[in-house]
């Protein structure tokens, strides 16, 4: 029952300001006209995509998560159960991020005749979603009380997950940062959707690693 | 046997006490008021109590098997059900242990929310959202009932409805805690403690055991008042009634007024 109630508040937060709608929305309409206005191949249409739903995941868990602080302050109170209410949040984002990566996988055309390639394009658009939530989770206390910390942090990591894997200064880090520029520059070196596929995997621990840091580390903030 | 225990409690809020070192208790079959202003930090009080915010020192020990009911000042969600539904999916959030589904109808038709039951929480008033909040925190039948300034945006009516009902729980066993702005005259005589909340400390009040001027309003559907009560009334002008009520009689006078059909204006303590 918690759960269901959960589910469905946070559902609504998504979508009371049609926000989430709308995002989506800009995103079809940017794959759409990507050729028109770019003009360029699948090396770099596809990587664009992907930084698009790393953006557009972490924007909406953003807006999520500073919205739920705002409201929710009570219903926390009501449910008084941590880890279900912080594990529903999860949830509901992974399955928005799951629409959102169906949906833009659609739109980028660059389905082929191999179910492989096509399931592989649509995992690493949904697992760069969750790396971009998870980030969003993982510093979630600037909007309670790490309010500068949090969100420099944030901004690191992003920067950390965008920079460029084959800069010499970050080699020896490469392992512990997100792999998202990592999937970008091996997509433009192989052409290759299937190539993808152990990064694809490297990402899902990412996130999952992130998520579990977020649920334990904000345990502290829960209520505030 | 304590309920709930608050020692020493601090809470710092950008720089500023909210308020410093609160130690009180709260036993069974208590029922507590909290009298302080506009901004003297009961809300901040009642909220770090629920561990909304982290104290900067202090601790706060609930009893095991503690279930807490929180009513706050004004709720921050947005919700876009009706009421029937909201209630019965808060009902519902504490499994067994919550009122019956048709005990917490009745409760609402109490409330005056019979006419409202289809009606979307989003889109009433503020006084029937509060009444609505406080049907939330009554529904788990809780063992402590916190109350955040519940009769700010109620008229005498529902105001004592309201402490009908808490008054209910308390006698089956439960402690109450209830936050008011210092004007506040409806319900002080029905507390077994009061604290007031003021510069940035909670001090003791003595419980005033003297008598209440109670003024009521004649309505067209008013019956004549009996010889008892008339024994008391001290004026009698354009439709207003006022009693003085002694202590012990208090209740029983409100009671038998409401039932003839004469509006509560309130009542104000002789002492002050």
């Amino acid at each position: 029952m918690k759960f269901k109630l959960l589910f469905s508040n946070f559902s609504k937060l998504l979508m009371d300001d049609l926000v989430y709608p709308i995002f989506l929305g800009l995103l079809i309409i940017f794959e759409l006209f990507f050729n028109l206005l770019i003009d360029s191949d699948k090396t770099v249409k596809f990587p664009s995509i992907i930084i698009l739903n790393f953006f557009f995941a972490l924007i909406i868990a953003m807006y999520f998560l500073q919205k739920d602080t705002r409201q929710n302050r009570y219903l926390k109170q009501r449910i008084n159960d941590y880890y279900l209410y912080a594990s529903t949040q999860m949830i509901v984002l992974v399955v928005f991020n799951l629409i959102t990566a169906l949906v833009s996988g659609i739109f980028t055309f660059l389905f082929s005749a191999s179910p492989a390639a096509n399931g592989t394009m649509i995992l690493v658009l949904m697992t760069t979603s969750w790396i971009a939530t998870a980030i969003a989770f993982a510093c979630r206390s600037q909007w309670t009380s790490h309010k500068y910390i949090a969100a420099v942090s944030l901004l690191v990591i992003v920067l950390l997950s965008l920079a460029d894997s084959n800069n010499s200064i970050l080699h020896f880090i490469n392992w512990v940062l997100p792999p998202v520029s990592n999937l970008v520059v091996t997509f433009q070196e192989h052409s290759n959707m299937v190539a993808l596929l152990p990064l694809v995997i490297r990402q899902f621990v990412y996130a999952l690693i992130l998520f579990g840091i977020s649920l334990f580390f904000n345990k502290k903030n829960y209520a505030k | 046997m304590d309920l709930l225990s608050v020692r020493d409690l601090s809470f710092e809020r950008k720089g500023y006490f909210a308020f410093k070192h609160v130690t009180f208790s709260l036993s069974q079959n208590q029922a507590i008021n909290i009298v302080g202003d506009a901004g003297s930090g009961k809300t901040s009080l009642l909220e770090t109590i629920l561990g909304l915010n982290e104290s900067d020192s202090g601790k706060v020990t609930l009893t095991s098997g503690a279930r807490i009911g929180f009513m706050p000042q004004l709720e921050k969600e947005d919700i876009d059900l009706n009421v029937g539904d909201y209630l019965e999916e808060n009902r519902q959030l504490d499994g067994k242990l919550a009122v019956a589904s048709d005990q917490l109808k009745d409760m609402a038709a109490f409330m005056g929310l019979r006419s409202l039951i289809d009606r979307p929480v989003n889109t009433l008033s503020l006084g029937a959202k509060q009444r609505v909040s406080f049907l939330c925190a009554i529904a788990k039948r809780p063992n402590i009932l916190i109350l955040d300034d519940p009769f700010s945006f109620q008229n005498s009516f529902y105001a004592h409805n309201m402490v009908e009902i808490f008054k209910d729980l308390q006698d089956h066993g439960a402690g109450v805690i209830v936050a008011t702005p210092m004007r506040d005259t409806i319900i002080g005589s029905f507390f077994d403690e009061r604290y007031l909340l003021s510069g940035k400390a909670l001090t003791s009040l003595p419980i005033d055991r003297s008598a209440y001027l109670m003024s009521f309003k004649a309505t067209k559907d008013s019956m004549a008042i009996t010889k008892d009560i008339a024994h008391f009334a001290t004026t009698t002008f354009n439709n207003v009634i006022e009693i003085r009520a002694p202590y012990d009689q208090k209740e029983k006078i409100l009671h038998t007024m409401l039932e003839m059909n004469y509006l509560f204006e309130g009542m104000v303590s002789l002492e002050i």
